[in-house]
């Protein structure tokens, strides 16, 4: 069952990061980006992307400029800035333990008592 | 480390883009229309090549993408856009309210204004009257010395200066004789040194115009214990005050010198003649400083106690400065630091004691005068015994119109926030946030109180400037002026605001803490509906109580006014003038009285 999965409640802006991190991209890129690298398995709500790439450049993680398109129009593309590449560093290190310590958490299997 | 870092970047990074997208408004939703137009293309046309038809693509792109409008809403609060948008949206919309309801708008800022105004003008004056220092470093050390005696035995029987009864049949006097004075002086231990000054009316002849003047004639050391340098020329030097009879100098006060001289720097070394004697001009005094004698006016010249012989002469000499039996300095120090003003008192009354015995015949029934020591730190503080009384009179009306003015615009809020309780229930079944709807009101309250906060303002500011004009008379020329003091306008300010925002602002909580559906069918199945709750009952009550009491108040003030103006002298008021003669004292021969009108 390859069900698309729903997006955990902050996961995007890291997302985001790690697309980005790969080499600009204007919105739309970002999108296809994630889609792909996650071998389409997640679903980003596709408005939710804009506020959070405001968001991120708001808060100095990345960096804009405005360029041409593949079809050659006017688009903005974003880019990792220094800052943003350590938050990247940080969440991502965070995310592992995260993962780490839930892979433990279920994986836990009733000891069997010593009689 | 890494983490303070991120936080840097943001710490910098977000004001930069705040104000970059609000300076340029227009660009960033230029910008947005195109990338969220850009994404739509890039998606239909994925979508077509998927092999939609370009209709179905279409639709399919505006499902996937959601309504732009949100997205948008969504990025500007991305941005911090969302607090000033809606702080205009509301001011736009306090605005347009108020503009509509124009009657309640004035009456409520109107009352603001002449509230704040009012109070604060009078509480200026009062402060300023009542409370203000002399301007000198370290006032509050100035400590002035007095003496008390009972009214029929005292061994002082000759005063020129205050004396005042005090109860219990004493009376009491800032006055000393000068041999009193310079005997306290040289044996003080127990405070710094002690100056004395005498301030009097004389006629002086400046620059060819004789006029009448006040002059304080001040000890050596006065200038260097009050810390006052001049900002043109010298102060009175000790050398000038050596003997009596010499140091004919003087120091000029600031206001005199704009009035007479033009702030003209050439003044030093011109002569003037002060009752016929002449004085060299040596130094001008820094603005503001008012002597020692009092806060509110500064005397016009500073001259050197020495000069008294000539200057102000009395009984057969001329001189008063070898009298023990006449009393007439006033005398300041500083206090010391770590002496008590107690012990302080207790020593200088010890040796006034013994200085009366030794220089002044005191008679068996006689007492002898004790010392009094009392904060300097206003002068002689003459205006308390006079404006104490008034000022309280005066400082409880106004208070009563502040409390009024405060409790009007409460019951004008209260009453506007009933009105529209219908109004807020339907805004809030349309899905308006209970917060946004209190914020709305605030922001409705703060404006109205700007508008009234402006207007005491302008009320305040010339009511400070009308005051010293309503005490003018035809031959005193007024100095007296009200500052108008920033302090007290913030505070009589703060507090009508202040209930302004908070009445404005209880109908609208208590219309959201409502259930919408409720208050939505009681209001509109009837009209007039009771008001709930006794808060405006009370308050118009109490409204109604203050008005009765102020215009009571009011109303007895005209009457008295007008009675004052009506009274029947017994001669005819009309075609009549007022002169006043001051001759030279010396002209006079001696025996005769002096100088009076």
């Amino acid at each position: 069952m390859d069900k698309q999965l729903e997006l955990l409640q902050g996961t995007l802006d890291l997302l985001i990061l790690k697309a980005v991190s790969l080499g600009p991209l204007h919105g739309y890129g970002v999108l296809l980006r994630i889609q792909q690298i996650s071998g389409e398995a997640l679903v980003i709500q596709q408005g939710s992307l804009y506020p959070a790439l405001y968001r991120l450049e708001h808060q100095g993680a990345i960096a804009s400029d405005w360029g041409e398109s593949e079809n050659n129009r006017k688009a903005k593309f974003y880019r990792l800035t220094t800052a943003g590449r350590l938050r990247l560093e940080q969440e991502t290190a965070k995310w592992n333990r995260m993962s780490g310590v839930m892979d433990t958490v279920l994986n836990a299997v009733p000891v069997p008592e010593q009689a | 480390m890494r983490r303070l870092r991120i936080l840097l970047v943001r710490l910098v990074s977000e004001p930069r883009s705040w104000f970059r997208a609000t300076a340029q408004r227009q660009l960033l939703e230029d910008e947005m229309e195109i990338e969220l137009a850009s994404h739509l293309e890039n998606l239909t046309s994925d979508l077509m090549r998927a092999g939609f038809s370009p209709k179905e693509a279409r639709r399919r792109a505006h499902i996937a993408l959601g309504p732009p409008v949100v997205h948008k809403d969504a990025m500007r609060s991305s941005l911090g856009l969302r607090f000033i948008d809606d702080l205009t949206a509301d001011l736009r919309y306090a605005a347009r309210r108020l503009r509509r309801s124009v009657g309640f708008t004035a009456v409520a800022a109107i009352s603001l204004a002449l509230a704040i105004g009012a109070n604060t003008t009078i509480f200026s004056l009062a402060k300023q009257l009542l409370y203000e220092r002399l301007a000198v470093p370290h006032s509050t050390e100035l400590r002035l010395l007095a003496w008390t005696g009972t009214g029929k035995h005292v061994a002082v029987h000759h005063i020129w200066g205050d004396y005042s009864p005090l109860s219990g049949g004493r009376v009491t006097s800032s006055s000393f004789s000068y041999p009193a004075y310079l005997q306290l002086r040289s044996q003080n231990k127990v405070m710094q040194d002690l100056f004395a000054f005498k301030e009097t009316g004389m006629n002086a002849t400046i620059a060819g115009n004789a006029q009448p003047v006040q002059v304080e004639m001040v000890s050596g050391n006065y200038y260097a214990q009050l810390g006052i340098r001049p900002v043109v020329g010298r102060a009175v030097l000790p050398a000038d005050d050596a003997s009596p009879g010499q140091g004919a100098v003087a120091v000029i006060s600031y206001g005199l010198w704009e009035r007479m001289f033009g702030k003209s720097e050439s003044i030093l070394g011109q002569v003037i003649k002060l009752n016929n004697a002449s004085l060299t001009i040596i130094g001008v005094n820094p603005n503001g400083f008012t002597g020692a004698n009092g806060t509110q006016q500064s005397p016009d010249l500073f001259v050197p106690l020495s000069m008294q012989p000539l200057i102000s002469p009395h009984g057969e000499n001329g001189s008063r400065l070898a009298e023990a039996k006449e009393w007439w300095v006033n005398v300041m120090a500083r206090v010391k630091p770590g002496v008590s003003d107690a012990s302080a008192q207790s020593a200088l009354d010890g040796q006034l004691g013994a200085i009366v015995r030794a220089t002044m015949p005191v008679r068996p029934n006689e007492d002898l005068p004790r010392m009094d020591l009392r904060d300097g730190s206003r002068g002689q503080f003459y205006q308390q015994r006079t404006f104490a009384k008034p000022m309280t009179v005066l400082l409880t009306m106004v208070g009563f119109v502040l409390l009024l003015a405060c409790a009007n615009i409460a019951n004008l809020m209260l009453a506007r926030g009933a009105q529209r309780q219908r109004e807020m229930s339907v805004r809030l079944a349309l899905g308006a946030g209970r917060a946004r709807i209190a914020r709305q009101m605030l922001v409705e309250s703060l404006v109205l109180a700007g508008l009234g906060g402006a207007g005491g303002l302008i009320f305040g500011y010339f009511g400070s400037s009308l005051i010293p004009k309503l005490t003018e008379n035809a031959w005193e020329r007024s100095e007296f002026h009200v500052h108008f003091d920033l302090m007290v306008f913030g505070f009589t300010a703060g507090v009508t605001i202040l209930t302004g925002i908070l009445f404005g602002l209880a109908p609208a909580l208590a219309a959201a803490r409502t259930r919408i559906g409720s208050d939505l069918k009681e209001s509109s199945q009837s009209v007039t509906r009771r008001r709930k709750g006794w808060g405006g009952k009370s308050l118009v009550g109490f409204q109604i109580a203050l008005s009765t009491l102020l215009v009571i108040g009011a109303g007895l003030f005209l009457r008295t006014l007008a009675s004052l103006n009506a009274v029947d002298v017994g001669f005819r008021t009309d075609h009549l003038l007022l002169a006043e003669i001051s001759p030279a004292a010396e002209a006079l021969s001696r025996g005769q009285g002096r100088g009076t009108t």
